[in-house]
């Protein structure tokens, strides 16, 4: 077993005791948190600062302001219901289309204007945030996603996230939803995850329930070598995210958009360990190597040309 | 610079902690173990005589700074007599405030008495640190020579009897046994018979030879005492202490030889008698010793009650015996928080809430673990299934959450209804505390329950109730709750464990499984 630990140290793979005590701890300091786990100060922020995220239809801070909610129901087709402070994808629900009086989800289920206003209460009551604190929930703009993906994922909105380290990013994933994650990104509820070169922005390996996987378990096309466009872009929004809040370990997940290209959907102050399991590979020497050099990156885009560089597979 | 300052905490913290430890437990005597016994004496001294209607004043020894025991719970039991205590010198004379006398006396006194009286008393005699070790202690004190105050007539006597024995002896070690045997009645030596007119009986033989010995030059001095083995008429037995060529030699008066006392305990020394008495007559003393077998732990506070008021003062045993039942069980929270830290830190369990499981425990302590365990099932699942039908009549968070607290608060009374009737008194040993965890688990489980699935809130139940059955066994180990409470210093220990878990960074052991697909290349 030991022989295991020292595999995995070699290997550079950091471990949640080690981001915390070595990364999370004394790169982001608590004040800036509520810039990131709020997701309503996440959207100003990011958007007074040149970064594209989906367009904020509402928000809803109590239960009386639910009397806006069919005017605006009204006014869209297809929206996402988040809480602000929701934690671990938690919450989300999304509307696809409407059908008559009903909205369609994207399992192709119905629902009624009243179980979105219910969800919305729930939300505000502090359900899904943390700590089960009263909460605000926001209704925005519904990706439609590119059709990049369109082969390897099932429903939902596959995301990429990629972990920003002193403003240069490290490592990328794509994650993509299947039928057993109800259309969720999230790994640990049966999404899967693919590692991306950094270099190229194309897909590598794949990790699905914690196994190697090369294939998708519903689409069943193969996972890698799939190039996500405009991966330069996408890399210097997740950069920007950064310079916009000044924490030193970062997640940031970006979705694809067909027509308004690469959307910043949130930032998480304590990205999971899991993007290492689908690149094959650990962080720390990728973060090693950042803290070497970082002084004399001070632009942007030295950042991204010093991580393409570096971090090619 | 903040590592450097966590390991010099950390190994202040550390000394400190096992430091006072080691004092309490190998100094003061503390046990390590909550059934550690030891035995202590039952000491009593009956007094009886005839009073003869007029004053009484009856003089006892009592017991006073004896060598590695202490004497506690001290009781004098008269009917209606003033009591005085005080010292007294050991040539016998009345009370003295003198602290350096050696004996302490009791004087019962009443103006009027008649017929039989009883008088009575008792005391405890606690070892010392909870040991059986009986050396003996010798005074510190050389005794000086004093003049026996002899008549004239009474020196002609010693003169002609020291010379008898001295001719027959060859040195102290013969010399002291055939002064003895001349003494000890009945005697048939003349010398002997007039200078013990007046001194009767053994006591008198005792301090005669003690006057002797103090006129042949050797300081010496008697002790009285009693031999520690039950008994209902306990013996008085008598040593001699003499201070020769700068030692000290023990003579045994009974066994007419040199030795060192045993079992000895010395209850008075000097030519005084056991107990006096004017106004009265067949004066009788009675003593009786018993042992009795106390936990050690309430042996040494007693004691230290005693001994060491000061530390006693500042510890937990001060407070009230209700305090004291209520701080046994909050001392084991953080116990239960060091193996939550661990196992969660260092193992990688995930659990609802972050002490919920330690709290779990801590109601498995009221509840016994079998009976706890079942009744967090049957609770949860039944909570559950209300909780998950409440989803459906789509009710508000808080007003829900206030439902199922009152359907858990409505089966918690079903069930120790029904379980009383059918004969489990266990059902009914729910209290106030498990029900708020049992509501707020089971709240957390359902909003698990929609948000990831069944299987993952099940998953984590089942990881939540073994980790709280670890806990509970931990926290009801009666070792552990017996260091907890006697040697609370030991948190000190463990909040240096715990910081030093704080700065551990190495995998947990559930991340071998986490990382297992970068673990097969």
């Amino acid at each position: 077993m030991l022989g295991w630990f020292r595999k995995l140290r070699s290997l550079g793979v950091v471990g949640l005791n080690s981001r915390n005590a070595g990364y999370v701890l004394p790169h982001n300091p608590r004040p800036l948190y509520p810039l990131v786990d709020d997701k309503i100060t996440t959207k100003r922020l990011t958007e007074s600062a040149g970064l594209n995220v989906p367009e904020l239809y509402g928000v809803f801070r109590s239960q009386h302001e639910l009397k806006r909610l069919p005017e605006l129901l009204e006014r869209h087709d297809s929206f996402v219901v988040k809480p602000a402070r929701g934690a671990g994808g938690n919450g989300i629900m999304v509307i696809t289309g409407k059908l008559g009086h009903s909205f369609r989800k994207p399992d192709d289920s119905l629902v009624s204007a009243d179980s979105i206003s219910f969800h919305i209460l729930n939300i505000l009551s502090g359900m899904y945030s943390l700590g089960g604190m009263p909460d605000r929930a926001m209704v925005e703009y519904c990706v439609q996603f590119s059709p990049v993906f369109r082969d390897i994922a099932y429903q939902g909105v596959p995301d990429i996230r990629i972990i920003v380290y002193k403003g240069v990013p490290v490592m990328a994933m794509l994650r993509l939803p299947t039928r057993e994650s109800d259309g969720k990104a999230n790994l640990h509820q049966g999404a899967m995850g693919c590692g991306i070169d950094m270099r190229t922005g194309m897909t590598t390996t794949a990790v699905w329930k914690n196994a190697g996987c090369d294939t998708h378990p519903d689409t069943l096309n193969p996972i890698g070598g799939v190039a996500i466009p405009d991966w330069r872009e996408l890399l210097k929004q997740a950069a920007l995210g950064y310079t916009v809040t000044g924490l030193g370990y970062l997640g940031v997940d970006i979705v694809l958009d067909k027509t308004q290209g690469p959307l910043i959907l949130e930032l998480n102050a304590r990205p999971g360990l899991a993007i290492q399991v689908a690149n094959r590979a650990g962080l720390r020497h990728r973060l090693d190597s950042v803290d070497a050099v970082h002084q004399s990156l001070e632009t942007e885009e030295q950042r991204i040309d010093y991580a393409m560089e570096a971090f090619a597979s | 610079m903040n590592s450097l300052q966590l390991k010099l905490l950390v190994s202040l913290l550390l000394l400190t902690g096992l430091g006072i430890f080691g004092y309490k437990a190998f100094v003061l005597g503390f046990p390590l173990t909550p059934e550690e016994q030891t035995r202590t004496w039952n000491v009593e001294a009956r007094v009886s005589f005839e009073a003869q209607d007029s004053p009484v004043k009856a003089t006892l020894q009592t017991l006073n700074r004896l060598p590695r025991f202490v004497v506690t719970d001290e009781y004098f039991i008269s009917d209606d007599y003033g009591l005085l205590r005080g010292m007294q010198a050991e040539d016998g004379s009345g009370l003295t405030n003198d602290t350096d006398a050696e004996n302490a006396i009791a004087v019962w006194s009443k103006r009027s008495a008649k017929g039989k009286q009883d008088l009575f008393y008792s005391a405890r005699l606690r070892p010392e640190n909870n040991s059986d070790d009986r050396t003996w202690v010798h005074p510190t004190d050389i005794p000086r020579l004093v003049d026996p105050q002899f008549t004239p007539a009474e020196q002609a006597a010693a003169n002609s009897l020291l010379t008898k024995v001295g001719s027959e002896s060859a040195d102290i070690e013969t010399f002291v046994p055939h002064l003895m045997q001349l003494l000890m009645p009945p005697s048939d030596n003349t010398d002997a018979a007039y200078l013990l007119r007046g001194h009767p009986g053994r006591l008198g033989a005792v301090n005669m030879a003690v006057r002797l010995l103090h006129f042949s030059g050797i300081p010496a001095q008697s002790v009285h005492g009693i031999t520690l083995s039950t008994s209902n008429n306990a013996p008085l037995s008598h040593w001699l202490e003499l201070y020769h060529d700068g030692a000290w030699h023990m003579f045994d008066v009974t066994q007419g030889a040199f030795g060192t006392p045993g079992d000895f305990v010395p209850w008075w020394r000097g030519n005084a008698p056991l107990a006096s008495l004017k106004g009265g007559e067949s004066l009788e003393v009675t003593l009786s010793v018993a042992p009795v077998s106390v936990s050690s732990l309430k042996n040494t506070v007693e004691q230290l009650n005693i001994t060491e008021p000061a530390i006693m003062g500042f510890s937990l045993f001060n407070l009230p015996v209700q305090a004291q039942a209520t701080y046994r069980v909050i001392l084991l929270i953080p116990i239960g928080a060091l193996l939550l830290v661990f196992l969660r830190n260092v193992i990688g369990f995930s659990t609802f809430g972050t002490f919920m499981p330690a709290l779990i425990a801590l109601s498995f302590r009221e509840t016994e673990l079998l009976w706890g365990v079942c009744l967090f099932s049957i609770v949860i699942i039944l909570g559950l299934s209300v909780r998950l039908y409440l989803e459906h009549l789509k009710l508000l968070l808080v007003p829900r959450l206030a439902c199922v607290l009152i359907v858990v608060v409505l089966l918690m009374a079903g069930i120790s209804v029904v379980s009383f009737k059918l004969g489990f008194p266990r059902g009914i040993s729910v209290s106030l505390f498990p029900m708020v965890i049992l509501s707020m688990t089971i709240e957390r489980v359902s909003v698990m329950w929609d948000e990831m699935g069944a299987g993952k809130a099940i998953q984590q139940i089942i990881g939540t109730m073994a980790v709280a059955v670890l806990a509970y066994l931990a926290m009801s180990n009666q070792y552990i709750e017996h260091l907890t409470f006697v040697f609370p210093e030991l948190f000190l220990v463990l909040l240096a464990l715990t910081m030093m878990t704080g700065r551990y960074t190495g995998f947990r052991l559930l991340e071998l499984i986490r990382f297992r697909a970068l673990l097969k290349r």
